[in-house]
């Protein structure tokens, strides 16, 4: 997070401070993974405090075994912790033969209890003294309300009603830090795209007609894994595929086994230190036929028509009106998207705010990067996906994408 | 879900309906998977109503291009549509020279419109329609608000009014504590991948070898086992793999060496079931402070294991692993939980806890992670952990590998 431009929006919006709460904005306020203490995605593990005021320290309160690596990330200035379920010790500055000693001298000054997972009951007065340390009463404060599960809501209002805090919600100032990224980010992104390109090469080779239609997907997970080994410098965090094959886009295939003519759509991504790629590409299983030839071609049109007219300082939905334009015209008349891509980075799902629409005035700018995509999903012929990732520089935009855009035959 | 089981915890909780708005408890309740509309993890693209009188059919509400899916999964046959962003459309049977005409066939003369994403005042329409249908516009309905955001809840509150909207959460993790023989095979044909994929990793484990080979070697396993298995939901997997002296912190070496300890807390998901179980191992002869740890955690593992039965209060599962790793030469062994529930929640651990306040009764069905681990900076990360199926006679313990401190890489 650039505490610089929070501390802009945070004076233009008339917030002294913000109080991150949802999983994948605390991770990003803090630069450290989200860690298993957020898998329930509920208020309390883990929270990050940013003053407006760039003289007060920003704040986390995590739980125990993540202090470590918040403290390495050296973003936040100060750490506060609450202990969780997972027992730990440290004796490596304890010196024995024997280590039952040894992590008796390091635990002697322990309470001898743990909270069933966290308690919020060591979270509250964490984030009480973190407010009245730094003043922070009767104003205004950001809280992003998209992530506040109902359950949790209560807890945290009777805190900012103690200390007369306004919370209004500062859900959309994150996703507006979020779209602009820094050299560090986009370089993930880059790798990102670069593995799941890989990935995709790997799953096209493994295809032949009379496999299970569904190893295509399994190829490709092992395809991300083998680039990100043959890399060797990256934190491969995760993957994410939307792969179908045959006739069918949304459901179960009628038949398990691949079938000469069948269309092979990838929509998917690796993601690397939880910055994801986002991108598709459509084979056919030996010769394609006229009619997907068809649809192709309209989509890659649409395609053609964004990467034409994306430039900094147009409008959003000057891009989704040349897309629609483009594909209607060449022969799908009722073709209807609701968006043609989004911003892409590390945010709860691979589509970031804001969305490539028809109403979206928002203007394209230096360092966004995107994913343009022009889909089609026809239950009879089979899923298409067109899908570009690019990023936006200060005259001219790059193209990240090395894979052809063809609708490519795959021997078989 | 088992729609007999709901209704039964409906009556009990005094609850007429359950709006279903968590994406891992929507696919639970319809049986068909989540979907890329659920990404943003918001109210309103998926939905399932279920009533507590079993007069009343359930009722999904989805995204167009999710119908078939949902219909096709066979639990819930009342699907409302709403439109996405996602043009799709099914053109089977549509007439037509080419792809064109049947496309503009099966568009039929209405003008066509998506929204952005969705169009939330849509799908709360739908549901004011099916509140009404099923005469609930003044019922006390369920949802679960440990899942639900705060940004959402006041949008449904507005389009019912005179509902009374309570808390479900806990109904849920009710439900879902016990399991159906379907998924307990989703889980087992988990613990076997993840089984495969620890095996693998151990095969490329000696000194000198890259630290981070192990994670790419086991996440190859798992995903060979799976394509071996012909598996059709397979997912994905999670490791939390430490090689080394310092659990929690990024390695300060590059490469494994003579003595590391290497500690797999890893599992693989398949059809949204998650396993998650464990194993330590030491790359050559463990030194003494290792064994000397190991032996005190086995000891705790095997109380926590055969106390955990049919008919036993959570709770005595816990004491008697935390008192048998204390009594073992660690008297400052503090865990919040020994293990927990393993299914298709939103996080791979799930209600109930193996802790000290935990008094629920174990019973028949239900299938537990129980876990000993120790995280000590210094010596290594330490874990031992099984999946194990409660039966009403005998438990069945899902994976099958030693539970010993094996030396690797000689």
């Amino acid at each position: 997070m650039n505490l610089d431009r929070a501390r802009q929006l945070m004076e233009e919006q008339n917030l002294d401070g913000l109080l991150v709460v949802g999983p994948e904005n605390v991770s990003y306020a803090t630069r450290t993974p989200i860690g298993p203490v957020h898998m329930w995605r509920r208020f309390g593990p883990y929270l990050a405090i940013i003053p407006k005021d760039p003289t007060l320290p920003t704040a986390a309160i995590v739980v125990d075994t993540h202090e470590t690596a918040v403290r390495d990330a050296g973003v936040i200035d100060e750490v506060r912790t609450h202990p969780a379920w997972i027992e730990y010790a440290d004796v490596s500055g304890i010196d024995g033969d024997d280590v039952r000693e040894r992590v008796r001298s390091a635990t002697s000054h322990r309470e001898l209890f743990r909270p069933e997972r966290y308690d919020l009951g060591n979270v509250l007065p964490a984030l009480k003294e973190t407010l009245a340390d730094r003043n922070l009463r009767s104003c205004q404060i950001g809280v992003d309300l998209d992530y506040l599960p109902v359950t949790d809501q209560a807890a945290l209002f009777d805190v900012l009603r103690e200390f007369d805090l306004k919370a209004s919600d500062c859900s959309e100032l994150i996703q507006e830090l979020r779209l602009i990224k820094s050299d560090w980010e986009i370089d993930r992104l880059r790798t990102a795209l670069q593995l799941t390109e890989q990935g995709i090469r790997a799953a096209v080779n493994s295809v032949q007609a009379g496999k299970p239609r569904s190893s295509v997907s399994l190829a490709l997970k092992r395809g991300f894994v083998d680039a990100a080994a043959a890399h060797g410098q990256c934190n491969l965090t995760g993957t994410w595929d939307i792969t179908s094959v045959g006739p069918r886009t949304w459901s179960v295939p009628e038949s398990p086994l691949i079938e000469a003519g069948d269309l092979i759509k990838f929509d998917c991504g690796a993601i690397v230190d939880g910055y994801m790629a986002d991108m598709g590409r459509t084979f056919v299983v030996g010769f394609a036929s006229r009619d997907q030839r068809l649809v192709h071609d309209a989509l890659r049109s649409g395609m053609h028509a964004m990467l034409e007219a994306i430039t900094p300082g147009i409008p959003f939905h000057e891009l989704f009106c040349a897309a629609e334009r483009s594909i209607r015209a060449s022969g799908f008349e009722s073709y209807t998207r609701g968006h043609f891509g989004h911003s892409i980075g590390s945010d709860v799902g691979q589509e970031e705010w804001p969305w490539i629409s028809r109403t979206e005035s928002r203007l394209i700018e230096p360092h966004m990067v995107l994913a343009l995509e022009t889909p089609y999903y026809i239950d009879g012929v089979g899923g298409f996906m067109l899908e570009h990732n690019v990023v936006v520089h200060d005259d001219h935009v790059e193209v990240l994408n090395e894979l052809s855009d063809d609708l490519e035959e795959i021997p078989g | 879900m088992e729609f007999s089981r709901a209704r039964q915890l409906m009556r009990s909780a005094e609850i007429d309906a359950l709006l279903v708005v968590g994406p891992e408890n929507v696919s639970y309740a319809t049986g068909a998977p989540i979907g890329p509309v659920h990404m943003f993890r918001r109210f309103g693209p998926y939905l399932a109503l279920v009533p507590a009188d079993s007069n009343g059919e359930p009722v999904a509400i989805v995204a167009d291009s999710h119908e078939r899916a949902v219909l096709e999964a066979g639990r819930i046959s009342d699907v409302r549509t709403h439109p996405v962003w996602i043009e799709y459309m099914d053109i089977t049977g549509q007439p037509g020279r080419d792809v064109r005409d049947q496309v503009a066939s099966a568009a039929g003369e209405q003008p066509r419109q998506r929204p952005e994403l969705f169009d939330l005042d849509l799908v709360l329409g739908l549901l004011q329609e099916v509140i009404a249908e099923g005469g609930l516009s003044r019922a006390r309905i369920g949802v679960e608000f440990a899942q639900l955001p705060h940004a959402d809840y006041h949008s449904i509150r507005e389009a019912l009014p005179d509902v009374e909207i309570v808390d479900s959460s806990h109904l849920f993790r009710q439900l879902r504590a016990i399991k159906s023989a379907s998924e307990i095979e989703r889980l087992r044909e988990a613990v076997q991948i993840t089984e495969a994929g620890i095996r693998a990793a151990v095969a490329v484990i000696r000194a000198g070898e890259a630290i981070q080979s192990v994670e790419n070697a086991y996440r190859r396993g798992v995903i060979d086992k799976a394509a071996e298995m012909k598996l059709t939901a397979f997912r994905g997997s999670w490791d939390i793999i430490s090689v080394g002296d310092r659990p929690w912190s990024t390695p300060v070496r590059e490469h494994i060496a003579p003595g590391d300890i290497v500690k797999f807390d890893v599992g693989a998901t398949v059809g949204g079931y998650t396993s998650d179980f464990g194993r330590t191992f030491v790359v050559g002869e463990p030194s003494p402070h290792q064994q000397t740890v190991y032996d005190a955690l086995h000891a705790g593992f095997r109380a926590a294991v055969s106390t955990l039965a049919a008919g036993v209060p959570i709770s005595d599962v816990f004491h008697n692993a935390q008192a048998a790793v204390r009594a073992n030469g660690f008297p400052s062994y503090t865990r919040g939980h020994v293990g927990h529930s393993i299914g298709s929640d939103v996080g791979h651990e799930e209600w109930p806890w193996l802790s000290s306040y935990e008094h629920t009764v174990i019973e028949p069905q239900m299938v537990f992670a129980v876990e000993v681990p120790y995280y000590i900076d210094g010596v290594g990360g330490f874990m031992l952990e099984h999946n194990i199926v409660v039966g009403a006679e005998q438990n069945e313990i899902l994976d099958t590998l030693h539970d010993t401190l094996d030396a690797i890489g000689l």
